[in-house]
């Protein structure tokens, strides 16, 4: 008999792997009968997975560990048991400011240290002229989204108090912008690439420019629920494994695609996913649902955890980066060693956590 | 405390009829002000200016998340919320969850009072989600048997016999295949309109 297992998620690029693995069987493979429900808000799927309204959630990295940290809604602590895939957002801003930051770039404008100094530019004149702030949209206080967006900041010098950073829902980012509430934004697939279609934003960057291989989501359990049955998430963990090793084979790849975009709705086609894993010619990979980009470990969360740190969002000590690691499980076995995290071309060394957050500009507290 | 005077109540919500329901009873329920926000852009800002004690927001709407920040990020100028989480609090939440609602409270309301709003929006949203139930159930009767009628006068004609007799067909056939009249009826009429 296989167990069912509620996952609650939101409808993107990055909850792909789960669609795959339960259109093609991956699921029951494992024992496991994968029953796939939409919610509306990270919030909500928080508080579902606290509350035992479903077994697993589609759920951001930090958002995780925060709540192994004891940050997050009725502290009740999640795991990740396997990555839903690396990277994938990117950093839009409305056709004008685009074109103001275009014309002031000196230098290189792929390379976002140039792109945020001239951004800083506006940022100062616009300070001294007495005009708000410009709005920078992210999807959740705890999201690698917020942390992409300050790491662009920081490679410009610019006070992150300088610019308002506030939360919009995916869903709801073109309509800002067109509406104005917001002058640019980070947010993952298929969201960039719709609001670029639609003429009200434009992709500057990538956020694999940022920092590469950022863990995005996880399928995370409660953790007295992963503790008492821990064959569980380790079954859902191969699961989803197995539908990425699928996906890597060539001959595989437009079904891939075509499952992905027909669970997300929203006009979004096969191609639009293409283009987004880098399948298409079209450019670059920006979101990663490789086999390999599943592998998840410790080191992962405690580079979550500087990024976290850095945002003041929690002081740092060796007991918090303890509970951090804990919060990701490795899946045991069959995964391969995590693809490292990248910050500003040097790869993240988990033994010297305490430099990358100092060099993020944030004070160890012991 | 702002106990002592009329709570500003915000319900953000885009279902009109919901809405209707669960104001009126915090209305029989107390001293509330009641503001509702129908429109899913700009909340944050929209919150800020309407300076409210408790908001209400369905869970279907993506914008949790942006009260989640407000949550996380209040400064100076920013008014405190707090979602009540509390472990004492465990039952109302689950209640309110299951009931499609979440409820964001600024730190210092008497904890009574805070509960019999939430009590009083559970049972609303609760009452709704049946009228909403009892409406589908009973649009779906009346589809049924207009489809029995339907397929009972189409057997009627093509074996020239009388309506208690084609009745009496349609449902042996229905208890022998373990369905109801009304697919057995549907299965007649898709046959049919193949067939024409």
């Amino acid at each position: 008999m296989n167990r069912l297992m509620r996952i609650s998620y939101l409808p993107l690029a990055d909850a792909g792997l789960l669609f795959v693995a339960s259109a093609k069987g991956f699921d029951r493979e494992e024992g496991l009968i994968f029953e796939l429900r939409p919610e509306a808000s990270w919030a909500n799927l928080r508080d579902k997975l606290a509350l035992g309204i479903c077994d697993a959630a589609h759920m951001l990295a930090p958002a995780v560990v925060a709540s192994a940290l004891g940050l997050e809604g009725f502290h009740a602590p999640m795991i990740g048991a396997v990555a839903l895939g690396l990277d994938g957002n990117a950093l839009s801003l409305s056709p004008g400011l685009s074109a103001d930051l275009h014309a002031r770039i000196d230098g290189d404008a792929a390379d976002p240290a140039a792109t945020a100094r001239a951004f800083g530019e506006i940022v100062a004149e616009r300070a001294a002229l007495n005009l708000p702030p410009l709005r920078l949209a992210h999807v959740f206080p705890f999201s690698s989204h917020h942390y992409q967006l300050r790491l662009w900041l920081k490679a410009g010098k610019i006070d992150p108090g300088a610019v308002r950073l506030m939360v919009t829902p995916p869903p709801l980012m073109e309509a800002s912008m067109a509406g104005n509430y917001i002058d640019g934004f980070c947010v993952g697939e298929p969201w960039s690439i719709l609001a670029q279609q639609a003429g009200v934003a434009e992709i500057l960057h990538p956020c694999r420019v940022l920092a590469q291989n950022c863990p995005e989501k996880v399928l995370a359990f409660p953790r007295d629920a992963a503790l008492a049955e821990p064959e569980l998430p380790r079954a859902a963990a191969r699961a989803v494994r197995r539908a990425a090793l699928w996906g890597e084979s060539a001959e595989n790849r437009g079904e891939f695609c075509a499952i992905v975009a027909e669970n997300l709705k929203f006009g979004v086609g096969a191609a639009m996913v293409s283009r987004a894993l880098g399948w298409s010619g079209q450019g670059a990979s920006w979101l990663r649902l490789d086999a390999e980009a599943t592998a998840l470990d410790g080191s992962q969360a405690l580079f979550v955890y500087a990024l976290m740190a850095a945002a003041g969002q929690t002081g740092a000590s060796r007991e918090q980066a303890a509970l951090a690691r804990e919060a990701f499980w490795s899946p045991g076995g069959m995964a391969p060693t995590p693809s490292l995290p990248i910050l500003a071309a040097a790869p993240f060394d988990p033994g010297h956590w305490r430099e990358t957050l100092a060099a993020l500009n944030a004070r160890p507290s012991d | 405390m702002p106990d002592d005077k009329t709570l500003r109540i915000v319900i953000v919500d885009q279902n009109p009829l919901r809405t209707a329901i669960l104001r009126d009873g915090l209305r029989e329920g107390g001293p509330v002000q009641v503001i509702v926000v129908d429109t899913f852009l700009d909340l944050e800002q929209r919150l800020r200016a309407l300076d409210a004690d408790i908001v209400l927001i369905d869970l279907e709407n993506p914008n949790r998340d942006v009260l989640e920040q407000m949550i996380s990020a209040s400064g100076a100028e920013t008014r405190p919320v707090a979602m009540f989480a509390d472990a004492s609090d465990a039952a109302m939440i689950n209640a309110a969850i299951d009931a499609g609602v979440s409820a964001y409270v600024v730190d210092g309301l008497k904890k009574e009072r805070v509960k019999n709003i939430v009590d009083l929006t559970v049972s609303r949203f609760n009452a709704f989600a049946r009228l909403r139930e009892e409406l589908a159930a009973a649009q779906c009767q009346l589809a049924d048997r207009k489809a029995i009628d339907q397929a009972k006068g189409l057997v009627m004609k093509s074996k020239t016999i009388s309506e208690e007799q084609a009745y009496a067909m349609m449902r042996k056939v229905a208890i022998n295949e373990g369905k109801r009249i009304a697919e057995i009826a549907r299965s007649i009429l898709t046959a049919a309109e193949f067939l024409r």
